[in-house]
């Protein structure tokens, strides 16, 4: 792309305000205007840096309001264990009131569980795409018996019911890692769900990579830099990987909500993060026994979670349609 | 084309064997012992050894797992004696902490699964497909848009919200279904009004999740053969708009719909863990779900998790097989 605006300034001579006429732009620089000019895109994505910043934030927030996700205020309840006040005692002190029976501050322990659930969600994300891409470059571009073994193995784990393997296996394997001395309690349960995540989740992005690598092997592009005598490597890393990266964005930004609500869901069903952690699923879990006294428990995190959810979704539209080469037209 | 079936049927048994290996092996090197769960606490040694034999895990994993093939066609008898007791074909093995054949803890479950996934089946089906082609002919008008949002909604929403939401803000507010009939098993032929009531928000909370993707998947398939070249050809030969979408647009539109909708099926028979919870529904996922929680009821797990690979390889089968009618390209692949 740098190629024609090099000798559009070599040569001013016989278009000299064609530069003015046509800008010049890299695609990079396309797709940030188009994702710029795309409102629902932007807000979603300042809403979403806004959760993540507050995650990122926690103990620095909790520093300044004087709270602490595992200190129990006792005096915010009544005797029956229920929040003295309006809607689930929300006041100056506890901005999004507090928990029922223990007496937990509920803004606090939103925040260090979104620590929780957006680490897991990022982590699970980077590595699965990783795994994707690699494996899917692997077997689109060398093709053969390599991408033979990979297909029947991939069909093989997408039979394989995800969902209740982890809740079959995550005890077990959690007990295996701490004898492993690997990570202790939630660290160890974090590791678990983590793996699991990414072991089920790598199939449908290496599919997509293998395709689109299956297909640009034998564009005019990569021929050349076969009949130049490019090695393997470099044609994979200088010619392939530039061109699949737009894939890996929209990929890596539509399946972040996906592994955040999966997190919330496992720990919803107690085989994820537990007690004294106060994941959004664990909250959600616990806020059921109290939808009646305190509804403002239960609605706050469902409230925040579709949020989150909806706008990294809006996001990922966003950024899907910016990268898009047929974004114009 | 029996050819292809033969060997589809043939790759299938294959993944199947291979999967109920993988899972035997996968829990015979797990640091749980199965025997030990078995009694409490303050177990004998002997006692242990002696549930050991009795639920046959006393031999290598190998013959275990040999022993669960057999017992699926021929059924299997546990220990000896006067104790002895039999659990006919098909037998998924014996739950000791609930003293009962696991087939019989499955034929329990899975009627209530089955009726879950079905409603839900058709739900969303209906919901998804006809709101995906309203949306498609009216592209970029009012219908559209609000379907878009729905889409959005729907995606976003999971389906342990909405169904929380669903059952307290709806079901248990308004009263409509007692608290005592909540997640309780009517048979529908004897009494459809108890089956519909028991089933019908379960089904909605999970329809709501599969009717967005089916949308946004109807909509753009439809748009996408609108601009094909056989359908201009349809409409110069001047057929009527609406033979041109029932005949030409919405067959070749909904054929991969076919394969998706098949998958997500059988997905759903091996148990909707998070509904069933939710509404407290006895089927395969809460069973499942129960087993590994309360007491790690290691026949149950294994059963119901090769139950549901069974179901999604199985569905795979049909799918495949109902493509080579509906795709003729797909018999020479």
């Amino acid at each position: 792309m740098s190629k024609p605006s090099e000798v559009l300034e070599k040569e001013p001579t016989s278009a000299s305000n064609f530069k003015d006429q046509v800008e010049l732009r890299s695609p990079k620089q396309i797709a940030w205007a188009r994702f710029k000019r795309n409102k629902v895109a932007i807000a979603s994505g300042l809403v979403a840096l806004f959760f993540v910043a507050c995650a990122f934030l926690a103990p620095v927030i909790c520093g300044i309001l004087n709270l602490s996700p595992t200190k129990t205020y006792p005096e915010t309840l009544d005797e029956f264990g229920m929040p003295i006040g309006a809607i689930g005692g929300i006041s100056a002190a506890h901005p999004l009131g507090v928990e029922p029976g223990v007496g937990r501050d509920l803004l606090a322990m939103l925040l260090y569980g979104s620590r929780i659930s957006f680490t897991v969600a990022l982590v699970t994300s980077v590595t699965s795409i990783g795994m994707g891409m690699l494996i899917g470059i692997a077997s689109g571009y060398f093709k053969g018996k390599f991408d033979a073994t990979v297909g029947r193995f991939s069909d093989f784990l997408l039979a394989f019911p995800a969902t209740f393997m982890i809740v079959a296996l995550s005890l077990p394997l959690t007990q295996r890692v701490e004898a492993l001395n690997i990570a202790k309690d939630n660290g160890a349960r974090i590791v678990v769900l983590i793996t699991f995540f990414v072991f089920f989740g790598w199939m449908g992005f290496a599919r997509l990579i293998r395709s689109q690598a299956l297909s640009m092997r034998e564009r005019d592009f990569v021929m050349a830099a076969q009949a130049l005598g490019a090695s393997n490597w470099r044609i994979i890393s200088k010619e392939l990987l530039p061109n699949l990266w737009p894939t890996a964005i929209v990929f890596l930004s539509l399946s972040l909500p996906g592994f955040l609500s999966a997190e919330s869901v496992f720990s919803f069903l107690g085989v994820g993060v537990q007690a004294p952690a106060s994941t959004w699923g664990l909250v959600l879990a616990d806020a059921i026994t109290y939808w009646k006294e305190v509804p403002s428990y239960l609605l706050i995190p469902s409230g925040m979670l579709i949020v989150v959810v909806l706008s990294l979704n809006l996001l990922g539209d966003g950024v899907r349609d910016a990268l898009d080469p047929k974004g114009d037209r | 084309m029996l050819k292809y079936i033969g060997r589809r049927v043939a790759y299938t048994l294959a993944i199947l064997v291979l999967i109920s290996l993988v899972v035997y092996l996968i829990f015979d090197v797990l640091p749980m012992d199965p025997a030990r769960l078995t009694c409490g606490k303050t177990c004998r040694p002997d006692v242990v050894e002696a549930n050991r034999h009795r639920l046959g895990l006393d031999v290598s994993v190998w013959q275990q797992w040999w022993r669960f093939i057999v017992g699926l066609f021929k059924g299997r008898d546990y220990a000896e004696g006067v104790a002895a007791f039999h659990c006919p074909a098909p037998s998924f093995g014996y739950s000791f902490n609930r003293h009962e054949c696991v087939s019989k803890l499955i034929g329990q479950a899975f009627p209530v699964t089955f009726s879950l996934a079905l409603g839900a089946f058709v739900m969303w089906l209906a919901l998804g497909v006809s709101l995906g082609v309203w949306a498609a002919r009216n592209k970029g008008k009012f219908v559209d848009r609000a379907s878009t949002t729905f889409v959005l909604v729907g995606t976003s929403l999971p389906t342990f919200i909405s169904g929380i939401l669903i059952l307290l803000f709806i079901v248990v507010k308004f009263n409509l279904v007692s608290p005592i009939d909540l997640g309780k098993w009517h048979n529908p032929f004897t009494d459809p009004f108890g089956w519909i009531k028991t089933f019908f928000f379960p089904c909605l909370t999970l329809a709501l999740a599969y009717a967005a993707s089916y949308t946004r998947f109807t909509r753009s398939n439809v748009i996408e053969t609108t601009a094909e070249d056989f359908i201009r050809t349809a409409k110069a030969k001047g057929l009527s708009a609406r033979t041109i979408m029932r005949k030409h647009t919405l067959r070749a539109a909904l054929a991969p719909i076919v394969t998706i909708a098949g998958l997500d099926f059988a997905g759903l028979l091996g148990g909707a863990i998070i509904t069933e919870g939710i509404f407290n529904l006895p089927g395969l996922g809460r069973l499942s779900i129960r087993a590994v929680l309360q007491d790690y009821d290691l026949p149950v797990i294994v059963a119901t998790t090769l139950l549901a690979a069974a179901f999604v390889v199985f569905m795979n089968l049909i799918v495949d097989i109902l493509y080579a009618f509906i795709d003729p390209r797909v018999r020479v692949a």
